[in-house]
C-alpha cells in the first residue's frame, strides 16, 4: 500500500445542471419527478439534466513533504478537487485517501461576523478552521501581532476597513498547522508590506515539511512555493511533473489553447483601414520562426504592413509581454528615429526589430502589435497575435541550473570579489 | 477535522512524547495512521459522524455564543430584549382573552398565569425549530469553504434560544410573586417537560434545516406549520376543555401537548391535564421525530454543498 500522504485514486465529480434550474429546487417538482419516474420507471431519470464532469479521472499522489501546484484555466476542476478532498463535497466516483489532519484555506475571513469584534472573531474563526480554543488563546498574540490591528481587537468588524478584515482572518488562518494543507489562490491580500509577510509566512508552513496542494493562476507563485505541479483542463489531469515544465507548458498554452507556439501571424487585408498590419513572426537570427528562440541569440520581430492611402504622423507600435500580461518592453518605429513620423506612401512595407541575445529571461513571451496616431488613435490593432518561448540550453548557469528563473531579464552578470576570494 | 484529530491526540494518548507535542502547539509531522481518512461517494456510517460531532464541541460553543452575542449586539436595548418580547406578547394575550373575551384560565387560575408556562416552553420551540430550519442556508458561506461537523448548526440553533427560555423563567418567578402564587414540589419535573421539547425542536430542527438547503418550499410554509401547531398545541387553552376524550390519545401524538401541559403543571403545580397514555404517546412520537429528523440530516446532508 502506498504511503502517500494524499492518493487521489481515479476521481470523477459529476453535476447534473437541470434545464429548469428555477423549479428543480422546489419539492413540488421534485415530487412530481419522483412521481413521473414512478410510472414510467424505464425513462431515464436524469433525461431533463446536462451532466456535466467537473472532475473525471484524476490519479495522483502527493507524498510527504511535498508541495504540489494545481493550475489550470476557470472551469478546469481546481477547486473541485480541492473540494472533495477537504471533503466539502463527496466525489460520485473514485477515492481519495488522506493521512493526517488537513487544514484548508480555501477562503480569507471564513466565519467572520461583522457584528463581533476581532478578538471574538478569531476565536469563532478559529475553532471553525480546525484550531482548538486553547491553542488559539496561546497563540492569540502572535495573531494579533501578525495582523497588526491591535488597537482594533476590540472594535466590531464592520467597523474595519476592508483591508483590516482581511490582515486579521489571514492572521488567523495562517496559525492552522495540519499536516496537509489545501490553499486556494489566498495569498495575494493586503498592501505590499503585508503580501511579502504573508507570502513569507506561507513558505514557511511549507517549507516545514507540510504536505500541500496549492490551487492557484499566478505561475510565478507556483514556480515559488511548489515542488511539482499538475495541469486540470476541463476536469482531466493533462499534466503532471516538475514544476517549471508543467508551468512552462501551461503558460504557451494559456495564450491560445489551440496552438502551442504562434511565431507567425498573418491577416485578411483590411482596405477601408489607412493601413493594416498583415502579418508578424518572431524569428531567430537565422530566419527560424519555430516559436522557440535560444536564450543567448537574439531575437528577430519581423511585422509587415499595409498602407492603403497616404498617411502621416502615424507610427508601428510593438509591445512585448509576458505570458502573465506583464508588459516586457514596448517599441515604435519612430522611437529612435522621429523623422518617421512623416509621410508614409502607399503600398505594402516590411519592418524588422531586434532584441539582442542574452538580455530577456527564459519563458514565454507574446506581441501585440498597433497602428496608430501617437496619444491620439488607433488604427489597427492586434493584441497577443503572436506567442513564443524564450529557452535557455546555453547560459553558464543552465549547465548547473537546469530549472527556470523567476524575472524578466535573464542577463548573468560576472560577481567580482574584492581582495580576498572564498574560492581556493 | 483538524480539531477531531487534535482532540483525540490529546484524549486518547496523553503520555506519549507526540500528544505532548500536539499539546505544545508544535505540529506532528509523520504519518499517523489514527489520521487516515477514505473519501468516497459512500456516506460514512451515522454513529461515526455523531461521534465527530462530539469532539469538535469547541464549535458548538463558539456558534451558541456568536448567536446569542449577534442577535443582542447593536440593539439599544440588548438583552433587556429577552425579558421585554415575551412580557410585551404576554400583555396582548392578556388584554385579548382575558379583558376583550373574559376568558380565564383553567382550574380559574387568572390569565396570565396559566398561560405564561406553555407560553415560554412554546416559544422555545418555535424559535428553535425557526432557527434550525435556516441554520444551513444561513451559514452556507461557510459551509462551502470549511468543513466541520454539520449537525453542529442546527444544534447550536436549538440550543441558543434556551437563553430565551431561562429569561422566560426569571419572568415567570416575579408572576408568581405578583400573584402571590408558591409552586409546588412538581417544578422538580420540569427538565423531564424540556427535554421533550428539545427532542423534538432537534428532530425537526435537523430535517428541515437539510430540506431547507434542497428545497426552497421549506421557508415558505414554515411560518404557517408552526401557527398551526401553536393552535393545535395547548397553550391559550387547556386540553381537557376543549379536546373531546376520545380524541386525546391522537391529539397527543403531538409531543407539544405534552410538554405544554407539563410545562404548566410543573412550574403551577396544577393538576396534570393528560394521563400517562398521552405522555407515552408524545414521548413516543418525539423520539420518532427526532430519529427522523436525525436520518434526514444524515442522508441528505452530504449533497447541501452541491445545492446551497
Amino acid at each position: 500500500m502506498s504511503e502517500a500522504m494524499i492518493s487521489v485514486e481515479g476521481l470523477g465529480k459529476r453535476y447534473l445542471l437541470h434545464r429548469h434550474r428555477a423549479h428543480d429546487r422546489l419539492l413540488s417538482a421534485s415530487m412530481i419527478r419522483m412521481a413521473s419516474r414512478a410510472i414510467r420507471p424505464k425513462a431515464d431519470p436524469d433525461a431533463d439534466a446536462e451532466i456535466h464532469w467537473a472532475l473525471k479521472d484524476v490519479s495522483f499522489e502527493v507524498n510527504q513533504g511535498e508541495a504540489m501546484g494545481i493550475i489550470g484555466r476557470n472551469g478546469a476542476g481546481k477547486s473541485t478537487l480541492l473540494k472533495i478532498i477537504s471533503r466539502l463535497t463527496r466525489p460520485t466516483e473514485g477515492r481519495v485517501i488522506t493521512r493526517g489532519r488537513i487544514g484548508s484555506m480555501l477562503e480569507v475571513g471564513v466565519g467572520f461576523n461583522p457584528e463581533l469584534t476581532g478578538r471574538e472573531n478569531v476565536m469563532l474563526s478559529g475553532v471553525i478552521l480546525g484550531i482548538q480554543r486553547s491553542e488559539i488563546r496561546k497563540k492569540f498574540d502572535d495573531i494579533v501581532e501578525f495582523s497588526g490591528i491591535r488597537p482594533f481587537i476590540d472594535v466590531p468588524v464592520k467597523r474595519y476597513s476592508s483591508g483590516m478584515r482581511i490582515r486579521l482572518a489571514f492572521a488567523v488562518m495562517v496559525m492552522l498547522e495540519p499536516e496537509i494543507l489545501l490553499i486556494d489562490e489566498v495569498l495575494s491580500v493586503g498592501d505590499a508590506e503585508f503580501k511579502r509577510r504573508s507570502s513569507d509566512r506561507m513558505q514557511e508552513l511549507i517549507r516545514s515539511g507540510r504536505t500541500v496542494l496549492f490551487v492557484s493562476h499566478s505561475r510565478q507563485t507556483v514556480e515559488q512555493l511548489c515542488d511539482r505541479a499538475m495541469e486540470l483542463d476541463r476536469g482531466h489531469l493533462v499534466r503532471i511533473g516538475a514544476t517549471s515544465r508543467v508551468v512552462d507548458h501551461y503558460a504557451a498554452m494559456s495564450l491560445d489553447p489551440n496552438a502551442q507556439h504562434n511565431a507567425y501571424a498573418a491577416f485578411e487585408p483590411e482596405t477601408d483601414k489607412p493601413m493594416s498590419i498583415r502579418e508578424v513572426a518572431v524569428l531567430t537570427s537565422s530566419g527560424n520562426c519555430s516559436g522557440e528562440i535560444e536564450m543567448a541569440d537574439p531575437l528577430r520581430v519581423r511585422i509587415g504592413y499595409d498602407i492603403n492611402e497616404d498617411i502621416e504622423n502615424v507610427h508601428v507600435f510593438c509591445r512585448l509581454e509576458t505570458a502573465e500580461g506583464v508588459t516586457v518592453l514596448a517599441s515604435g518605429d519612430a522611437d529612435y528615429d522621429p523623422a518617421n513620423l512623416g509621410l508614409r506612401r502607399r503600398g505594402s512595407y516590411n519592418a524588422e526589430f531586434q532584441i539582442e541575445g542574452g538580455l530577456l529571461e527564459a519563458g514565454s513571451y507574446r506581441l501585440s502589435l498597433s497602428l496608430g496616431v501617437p496619444y491620439e488613435s488607433t488604427i489597427d490593432r492586434r493584441p497577443g497575435v503572436v506567442q513564443f518561448s524564450i529557452v535557455d540550453r546555453s547560459s553558464r548557469r543552465s549547465a548547473w541550473y537546469p530549472q527556470t528563473r523567476p524575472g524578466l531579464i535573464g542577463r548573468e552578470y560576472p560577481w567580482i570579489y574584492e581582495g580576498k576570494s572564498p574560492f581556493a | 477535522m483538524t480539531t477531531v484529530d487534535t482532540n483525540q491526540a490529546q484524549d486518547e494518548a496523553a503520555p506519549t512524547s507526540t500528544s505532548d507535542g500536539a499539546a505544545e502547539g508544535v505540529p506532528v509531522i509523520g504519518l499517523d495512521r489514527r489520521f487516515e481518512r477514505v473519501i468516497e461517494q459512500s456516506n460514512d456510517s451515522i454513529p461515526a459522524r455523531l461521534r465527530e460531532a462530539v469532539v469538535w464541541r469547541d464549535l458548538l460553543l463558539m456558534l451558541v455564543q456568536r448567536d446569542i452575542k449577534v442577535r443582542y449586539r447593536q440593539t439599544m436595548f440588548g438583552i433587556v430584549w429577552a425579558i421585554l418580547v415575551p412580557l410585551m406578547s404576554l400583555g396582548v394575550y392578556w388584554v385579548v382573552f382575558e379583558r376583550l373575551l373574559h376568558r380565564a384560565g383553567s382550574g380559574g387560575l387568572p390569565y396570565p398565569l396559566f398561560l405564561f408556562p406553555a407560553m415560554i416552553i412554546w416559544n422555545y420551540y418555535s424559535s428553535s425549530v425557526g432557527r434550525a430550519a435556516n441554520a444551513l442556508k444561513h451559514d452556507a458561506p461557510i459551509l462551502s469553504k470549511v468543513y466541520f461537523p454539520r449537525l453542529l448548526l442546527p444544534i447550536s440553533n436549538i440550543t441558543s434560544p434556551l437563553v430565551d427560555f431561562a429569561f422566560g423563567l426569571g419572568i415567570l418567578v416575579i408572576i408568581l410573586a405578583l400573584y402571590q402564587y408558591a409552586p409546588s414540589v412538581n417544578v422538580l419535573l420540569l427538565p423531564a417537560c424540556l427535554i421533550l421539547a428539545i427532542v423534538a425542536a432537534a428532530g425537526m430542527g435537523f430535517g428541515l434545516s437539510v430540506l431547507n438547503a434542497h428545497y426552497r418550499d421549506v421557508h415558505h410554509f414554515l411560518p404557517v406549520l408552526l401557527q398551526l401547531w401553536f393552535f393545535c398545541s395547548p397553550i391559550l387553552y387547556s386540553t381537557t376543555d376543549l379536546v373531546p376524550e376520545r380524541f386525546r390519545l391522537l391529539y397527543a401524538v403531538n409531543p407539544m401537548v405534552t410538554v405544554c401541559e407539563g410545562a404548566r403543571s410543573c412550574l403551577l403545580g396544577t393538576e396534570i391535564q393528560i394521563t400517562l397514555g398521552m405522555g407515552l404517546v408524545s414521548c413516543a412520537s418525539a423520539v420518532t421525530m427526532f430519529i427522523v429528523g436525525l436520518v434526514t440530516f444524515m442522508k441528505l446532508e452530504q449533497t447541501v454543498t452541491d445545492v446551497i
